[in-house]
């Protein structure tokens, strides 16, 4: 059986049982939460830049205001990150299986741009975690210390 | 999150070349701002250290 038939078989049943999952846009829904998140990101990065210009010599509360709201920005950014494709599964427009969204380069349609979203999520998520880490442990003297741009970043942002 | 669907979408795209565009020219600036610094600090220590030898 074929990848359409599969599809069409499943939407028939989803239209048949009736379920108000029908009834909510999720393409939609997830289509605004990935821009969102995209525009997140950029605005997130964009201040981290900025907070890390050497601009701020007499004005470190307004440093302090941006670092807090570049974390802010980031942080809720790869939250609707990780939201976004977790809709596809409950999606009857274009459904995925968890495999297909856990593994990149194995989703049905155009596998290669989902793909890149998959590695890109992980990205993301290794920045946090990574960061948070980092914060939680005492900074040696001579190692980058989180006040320092984060520029691994950059590798995720452009895949996105 | 812009793959596929959206790429094709001429807004969505012009928006991802205006941020992308945004990032670099930030970036730009940036790395700039930081080699003026780190060359001022350079000149200065030579300039002290061409004092010591003098003394």
């Amino acid at each position: 059986m074929g990848r359409r038939d599969r599809v069409h078989r499943r939407l028939r049943h989803v239209r048949r049982s009736g379920s108000p999952l029908t009834t909510v846009p999720t393409w939609l829904i997830t289509r605004t939460l990935g821009i969102t998140a995209y525009l997140l990101l950029f605005f997130g990065i964009c201040l981290g830049l900025l907070y890390g210009m050497p601009i701020w010599k007499d004005k470190q509360n307004t440093r302090l205001w941006i670092k807090n709201i570049h974390f802010l920005a980031n942080t809720s950014g790869v939250f609707l990150a990780a939201i976004h494709p977790m809709l596809l599964v409950i999606d009857p427009y274009l459904p995925f299986r968890w495999t297909e969204l856990i593994v990149p380069f194995t989703a049905p349609h155009e596998p290669f741009l989902y793909g890149l979203g998959t590695l890109t999520l992980y990205g993301l998520l290794f920045i946090i975690i990574t960061t948070d880490l980092k914060k939680s442990c005492r900074p040696v003297p001579g190692e980058l210390s989180t006040s320092q741009p984060t520029f691994s970043s950059f590798l995720p942002w452009p895949t996105a | 999150m812009m793959g596929g669907t959206d790429t094709k979408n001429t807004w969505v795209f012009s928006m991802y070349a205006a941020t992308f565009c945004a990032v670099f020219t930030l970036m730009i600036i940036q790395v700039a701002l930081i080699s003026c610094l780190k060359k001022n600090a350079l000149r200065r220590q030579n300039v002290r250290a061409g004092d010591g030898l003098h003394q």
